[in-house]
């Protein structure tokens, strides 16, 4: 006879979903701020009104801010009713709201955490919880290594259950901050019960990038550095600081975006197939090819990579202030909000391919993309001396906000002579498959929950990823900042842009 | 679900053409609609075969037929169900386009016919010379099928993939889906599907979901009464509980106490035997009844719960359509006791139909459900059926 915890739910059989996540709290530390408010409990929210939560669960928020248990269900049904994709609903709000809770507590304060582990051992007995924690860290990054401290002392790295922790990036300043948390991680939980968070993972363009790569046969034999000219990675934001003045003036683009979500774009377009689509397998081949990434010398800094700051400009027709003038940002700061880099990735595969990565504030589109441009055909058969220039052929991933795929081919103009234009061939997820695309946040979250790490970044991708980014931050430090700013708000960064990938013959995408 | 593109296609008025001249009306339809130099691209993923049954009208598929081709690309043949009259097939051609920036792209052309009298006979070859090469061959078959009708002979005969939507059956289900699973013997090649079972989904995930932890996992030994409850429609059709019926016994490897099928009226009795994970077999009693819900399409689930009473431990679990779109869902056990609502989401026929033309698959499930369909009525009194 079969014991039953041996087998797998009979009724799951050839469904979406293989199971529902177990009986479970959620702690979010930071639960009175920003991405608490924005993203968390609107995720979690239309989780439950989609039946994706567990049966059982608690939201308990942790944080300094005095409140009481219904003040922070009114809170979030006001920050859900403001910021989730779908409309709250008044009987899946009644039953949702029910299962959120507060704790009040210096984040330094031992009693605080102490008060919180008999908070769970009282839910994991009257409301069957079965010891399952999901500690969601949503505070700013030097308070991380502190919290986690709390948690080992308080000995709530472990339960009856699993236990995990999720962390928001950014994973530390540089490489030594990084392997120090890393390390300091470790020493209070397993790599395995470790979840940092990089949203852009969770976008299903992002997701869609694994299944065309390796679901598409025709793909492989061309995706190499015999077929592919250069790629070019764009993040791409019409927003300024908004709120994150003081953060954002002591990491800058290279920390808030390229290290993260750039690298792991460019990693995901440039990994291996692994054996086995695996959390394990999929996040050795990340970490492999980042690793593989060329880290510049002090030598090539100047011409491999750009900085700029936006000055006053308008976007979308409307005036917009420059950096210096911002919110808590210094009145004469030298942070860049234009990063503008070229790349190499020393393997077989990709050698002398070069990858431009480039991400800014204040431009004038957003837009999030992968743009691989193929080589030319060897020979022009269509005209000589510029008549009919060809085109090269790029392939494009549009992460954000039109998640799609588009091809542009030659093709000759219908007529007697032979005029040729190029041609976009478009996939477009909103009208491909006619259905709204969860949040990220959602997807990762019920991943965490499920147990599911692979669109988590791993410590070793981690590490590779700051491998690649300090270097580069040690020269500025020493090499003296352009004049800022550089560029108008509403532009397509510095006019130094365009010098910087034409020295090599190319030129940007035109968004 | 909704569809971004949809509202945004434009689908010309049909115009009627002569039978022969079909392919070279079509051509020349795209070229009329070419707005001056506005390059014209042109998509097509599939050819699909739409037959509507006894008593629909066509004309009512126009958004169905938009929301398709505004995700899958496609040649839409249409046929109506024959008129008696002199021989004769109506022929009209329209076309689906949207314009993005520059360009004018055509998502679809569509091919109406409305055979007369015992010109019905020859659909077969009119439809047949029409397939687009190299691309899936789509049935459609929107009513009940008949095997010794010509046309869904020679089209299954063709076809990649065929769906039905046994919400609308006329003839009782059971019946039906017995047809349904001996065309499925006959025809291995071909994916077969159910709008219907696409449409229950969202309660055989609920269903699930209660058994998902390995505490509660052990009360499916013990479960001994099921009840399903349905809304009725004007023929009273009850695919979606019976088919619900069947892949739960099906999917718990319940097997058919011999002779134990009843029909009264709407109502359904069967009684199953067990497996026994866990425990020793016992006998399993299903009915399917009648349960009214305002805001329900007919032949639509509106409950189903499962029990274990006289069993120890004790539990219910249930989901009941409740107003607004809603579930209320409940699990009364000594593990715990849970009361929540969720989302019903029921998909538009349109959503499953894309769905499925999307990823032609044979479902095993839903093969085995049909199996124990079958096994059932052939159990039982098979003329009360």
């Amino acid at each position: 006879m079969l014991e039953p915890q041996t087998i797998a739910n009979p009724l799951r059989e050839g469904m979406r979903v293989a199971r529902a996540p177990e009986p479970a709290s959620i702690i979010i530390f930071g639960a009175t701020g920003d991405l608490a408010r924005r993203k968390l409990v609107p995720a979690l929210y239309n989780l439950a009104r989609e039946n994706y939560m567990p049966p059982v669960f608690n939201i308990i928020g942790f944080a300094r801010k005095p409140r009481t248990d219904a003040a922070m269900r009114a809170e979030y049904k006001q920050a859900v009713a403001e910021f989730s994709r779908e409309k709250i609903q008044a009987e899946t709000w009644d039953s949702f709201d029910e299962n959120i809770f507060y704790v009040q507590s210096n984040l330094d304060d031992p009693d605080g955490y102490k008060r919180l582990k008999q908070e769970l051992e009282r839910f994991d007995q009257e409301r069957g919880t079965l010891g399952n924690r999901l500690f969601y860290l949503a505070v700013p990054p030097e308070l991380m290594p502190e919290i986690v401290e709390m948690l080992g002392k308080a000995e709530l790295n472990t339960s009856a259950g699993y236990t995990r922790i999720i962390l928001e990036k950014p994973f530390g300043r540089d490489l030594t901050s990084a392997l120090d948390l890393n390390h300091r991680l470790h020493q209070v939980f397993d790599e395995s019960q470790i979840y940092r968070i990089d949203h852009y993972l969770g976008k299903e363009a992002v997701q869609n990038l694994f299944v065309f790569r390796f679901a598409n046969g025709i793909l492989e034999p061309i995706w190499n550095r015999t077929y592919i000219n250069n790629v070019q990675i764009t993040v791409a934001e019409t927003v300024g600081v908004e709120t994150r003045g003081e953060y954002y003036d002591h990491a800058g683009a290279l920390r808030d975006i390229i290290q993260n979500h750039a690298l792991q774009l460019l990693a995901v377009t440039t990994m291996e197939p692994p054996p086995v689509f695996g959390p394990d397998q999929v996040r050795n081949e990340k970490a492999q090819v980042l690793r593989a990434i060329r880290p510049l010398d002090f030598n090539e800094i100047a011409h491999a990579t750009l900085r700029g700051q936006y000055g006053a400009g308008a976007i979308g027709g409307l005036q917009v202030p420059g950096y210096r003038t911002e919110p808590e940002v210094d009145a004469a700061s030298a942070t860049e909000t234009y990063v503008a880099l070229k790349l190499h990735i020393d393997n077989w595969r990709w050698a002398g391919v070069p990858f431009y990565l480039r991400t800014g504030k204040r431009l004038p589109k957003r837009m999030t993309e992968i743009a691989v441009e193929f080589n030319l055909p060897p020979l022009s058969l269509f005209g000589k001396n510029g008549v009919n220039p060809l085109e090269p052929n790029t392939l494009v991933f549009n992460i954000q906000p039109d998640e799609g795929i588009t091809l542009k081919i030659e093709s000759k103009i219908p007529g007697q002579d032979n005029r040729i234009r190029p041609v976009n061939m478009d996939f477009r997820y909103n009208s491909a498959f006619g259905q709204a695309a969860p949040e990220a946040y959602e997807r990762l979250l019920l991943d965490a929950m499920l147990g599911d790490p692979m669109l988590f970044t791993r410590y070793d991708e981690v590490e590779a990823q700051w491998a690649v980014i300090t270097p580069i931050l040690e020269a500025w430090r020493n090499i003296p900042a352009p004049a800022f700013p550089n560029y108008e708000a509403g532009v397509w960064g510095p006019a130094a842009a365009d010098d910087f990938i034409k020295r090599d013959g190319r030129k940007w995408r035109r968004l | 679900m909704s569809f971004a593109l949809a509202s945004e296609i434009v689908h010309t008025p049909p115009q009627t053409v002569n039978l022969r001249r079909i392919e070279r009306e079509l051509t020349a339809l795209r070229q009329n609609n070419l707005a001056g130099d506005i390059p014209m691209l042109r998509a097509c993923t599939l050819t699909l075969v739409v037959f509507c049954g006894l008593g629909q009208d066509p004309a009512n598929l126009e958004t169905l037929l938009t929301q398709i081709v505004s995700s899958n690309p496609a040649r839409v043949i249409l046929i109506a169900a024959p008129k008696p009259g002199e021989p004769w097939i109506e022929t009209r051609i329209s076309c689906y386009h949207v314009e993005q920036g520059a360009t004018r792209r055509q998502v679809g052309e569509e091919i109406d016919f409305y055979p007369r009298g015992a010109q019905y006979d020859s659909m077969p070859s009119a439809v047949l010379g029409l397939r687009v090469s190299g691309l899936p061959f789509a049935l459609y078959w929107r009513g009940q099928p008949d095997l010794d009708d010509r046309l869904f002979r020679a089209l299954v005969g063709e076809a990649d993939q065929i769906l039905f939507d046994s919400a609308h059956f006329t003839a009782r289900a059971e019946r039906v889906n017995n047809t349904i699973a001996r065309l499925r013997l006959d025809y291995p090649q071909v994916s077969f599907g159910d709008i219907n079972w696409q449409r229950i989904r969202p309660w055989r995930e609920m269903v699930a979901q209660f058994f998902d932890d390995p505490g509660s996992m052990t009360f499916l030994d013990h479960i001994t009464r099921v009840q399903i409850e349905f809304s009725t429609g004007l023929n009273g059709n009850q695919s979606a509980a019976i088919l619900m019926m069947a892949w739960l016994a099906s999917s718990l490897g319940w097997r058919v106490a011999p002779g134990s099928y009843e029909r009264d009226g709407m109502t359904r009795r069967a009684r199953f035997i067990s497996r026994g994970y866990a425990s020793a077999a016992r006998e399993i009693e299903v009915a399917i009844h009648v349960r009214e819900q305002n805001d329900c399409a007919p032949g639509e689930l509106t409950g189903i719960r499962l029990a274990t009473p006289g069993e120890a431990p004790d539990a219910i679990f249930q989901v009941k359509r409740i107003e607004g779109g809603l579930a209320d869902i409940q699990e009364l056990s000594p593990n715990r006791y849970v009361k929540r609502s969720a989302t019903l989401r029921v998909p538009h026929e349109s959503s499953v139909l894309v769905a499925e033309l999307d990823a032609p698959r044979r479902d095993r499930n839903y093969h085995r459900a049909l199996e124990l369909l079958d096994s059932l009525v052939s159990g039982s009194n098979r003329l009360a059926f």
